[in-house]
């Protein structure tokens, strides 16, 4: 059975008092669980003369509900008891199973119960981390669920994102899943928690770290003038890059990084926009903000530059680099590779 | 002007065109040829099911042959298929009555005879009283032969029709209790004479009925050391409840 094509065959037969009635009876389960495979038999439903369909009746609907129901809890059963087993569920049908918070308002909570990710703090690319866990390993003062989305594991576990989570020990889910981004747009809360896209937005782990994130160094009397020149220098690189990002700032992600890409708070993903792409919608428009690291060398160079078309070099690598780092494409490859080599060479 | 009523109104029952009814019975119900097999099935399973039950209270209608069952036996030569149950079959008067009237359920008759409890029990998949005329999808003549259990050998009726407008009924000779109903097949439709046809047509609708399905080897071509008897049981078809 392909899982991903919508008129394939799904699980349930339907038999009324034992005698066959109808194949993939859709109205009984959902879409998100069209793995289960089953036999339905029912004395109560009422049918059409024919026997080859239903007439429609709220009993149907009720009889979904408690099928759901137990689809879900038989899941979390064997979440809780053979851990082992749930593992082999869940890499063949756990994309299809997150397809669930788009679905099933109603039993959203149960199923972002046996969702199993992977994490940057678990060894490998397995996904066995649930959501409880996380929870239950929540740092003191910690009010969100971090993830990062991207295209493989290897991508988002080596993401620069990650930095200063790593350097705090707070764990972030690891979500390299296509189909992982959309449904994070479906699945707001769990537990009472909310979830935060490391790589969205503006990022404040002061609650955790219990320091002030933003300026970390130096004293009072020095921050006047250190901000200025730091404002100058952002809203200098702002005018080199121009049309290619929305804003430029001093990050609080980054420990060894020089810069990163952030998406704003409401706009689309790069996950998102892929697939949107692939599935040939159109895609809005958006620029990223770069978030660069004043602690780097990298920075400090860019600041001494007093040509402008080498510090013009300099800032469309820098930007470049972060869009490599968070899996990207990038707009202009083959000038990358020769402003890259000419840096080489210089 | 408006118009005046002259004399009290009157209450007048609905005609019924029965041969047409007939034909909306076999030409516009069923999208799918094959369940004429389903709802002989369903028919004869029903049949055995209610000898269960008036067995309960006079356990001779079993007639020393307790073990209720179906058989399915085609004749390619003569292009015959021939469903035949053990069950509770039917006197001269219940032939014509559920047979000759249309939408005439003698399986909802016999549940609202039934206690809460024993409905529950049953099994009774009949509701309509239309699914015996699906037979007429395929065949072109279908000649019913049936005893009622309890009944003595000579009080077997013969039925036949050719899905017109009328029936032959006559009284005959008949050893066995139960139906057997033989659908001489119409020209177009002889693909059904086929064992493997109809073992996959019995395993879709009627795997999980509560008797169970045998399918008589076919008579011809015979086979060396082909045994008549030797009922062949259709795997899986007898999944036995409770």
């Amino acid at each position: 059975m392909d899982l991903y094509q919508r008129e394939a065959a799904r699980g349930i037969k339907l038999y009324i008092k034992r005698t066959f009635i109808m194949d993939d009876a859709e109205q009984f389960m959902p879409m998100y669980l069209r793995f289960v495979k089953g036999v339905l038999d029912s004395a109560d439903l009422p049918l059409n003369v024919s026997r080859e369909i239903l007439q429609s009746t709220p009993m149907v609907d009720s009889i979904r509900a408690a099928l759901t129901k137990r689809v879900l809890d038989m899941l979390g059963k064997l979440a809780n008891n053979e851990p082992e087993k749930y593992a082999t569920f869940w890499t063949q049908f756990g994309a299809v199973l997150k397809e669930g918070p788009s679905e099933d308002h109603s039993n959203r909570e149960k199923i972002a119960k046996l969702f199993r990710f992977a994490s940057s703090t678990s060894e490998g690319a397995a996904p066995t981390v649930s959501l409880a866990d996380y929870v239950a390993r929540m740092k003191e003062g910690q009010d969100k669920i971090y993830y990062v989305t991207g295209d493989s594991h290897s991508v988002i576990a080596n993401s620069p994102y990650l930095e200063v989570f790593s350097k705090h020990g707070i764990e972030v889910l690891l979500m390299s899943d296509r189909i992982d981004e959309w449904m994070m747009g479906y699945l707001t809360e769990f537990d009472g928690k909310s979830f935060q896209d490391v790589a969205r937005g503006e990022l404040d782990l002061s609650k955790i770290t219990g320091e002030d994130s933003q300026t970390d160094t130096d004293d009072t009397a020095d921050k006047g003038s250190d901000d200025a020149e730091q404002d100058e220098l952002l809203s200098r690189i702002k005018s080199l890059l121009d049309s290619k990002v929305e804003e430029v700032r001093s990050t609080s992600r980054l420990t060894s990084s020089p810069a990163c890409l952030v998406v704003g708070d409401n706009d689309m993903g790069e996950q998102m926009r892929k697939i949107m792409q692939a599935a040939g919608q159109a895609v809005p428009e958006t620029k990223p903000i770069l978030e660069v690291n004043m602690q780097h060398p990298l920075l400090s160079k860019l600041d001494a530059e007093a040509d402008e078309d080498a510090a013009g070099r300099l800032a469309r690598i820098l930007f470049d680099q972060a869009a490599l780092s968070a899996g990207r494409p990038l707009e202009n490859p083959a000038e990358f590779v020769q402003e890259l080599n000419r840096l080489m060479f210089n | 002007m408006t118009a005046k009523a002259k004399s009290g109104a009157e209450t007048l029952g609905f005609q019924t065109e029965a041969k047409q009814l007939l034909h909306l019975m076999i030409h516009s119900l069923y999208s799918n040829k094959e369940i004429f097999l389903r709802e002989l099935i369903s028919n004869a399973s029903d049949a055995t099911d209610k000898l269960r039950f008036e067995a309960l209270e006079n356990s001779a209608l079993y007639e020393d042959d307790g073990e209720l069952r179906i058989r399915i036996a085609i004749d390619e030569e003569a292009k015959t298929i021939q469903i035949s149950d053990n069950g509770i079959g039917m006197s001269r008067d219940e032939v014509i009555t559920n047979l000759g009237t249309i939408a005439k359920s003698g399986t909802a008759e016999f549940l609202k005879n039934l206690t809460g409890d024993q409905k529950q029990d049953s099994q009774l998949i009949g509701q309509f009283g239309v699914g015996f005329y699906s037979s007429f999808i395929v065949a072109e003549r279908v000649v019913v032969e049936t005893r009622r259990a309890g009944a003595t050998a000579d009080q077997g009726v013969r039925w036949s029709c050719e899905g017109e407008a009328d029936y032959q009924i006559e009284v005959v000779e008949r050893a066995e209790r139960g139906t057997s109903i033989t659908l001489h097949l119409k020209s177009e439709e002889q693909e059904f004479a086929n064992d493997w046809r109809l073992r996959s047509i019995v395993k879709k609708y009627s795997d999980h009925i509560a008797i169970p399905v045998q399918m008589l080897k076919p008579v011809t071509p015979p086979m060396p050391n082909a045994d008549e008897e030797d009922a062949d049981k259709i795997e899986d078809a007898e999944i036995v409840p409770e």
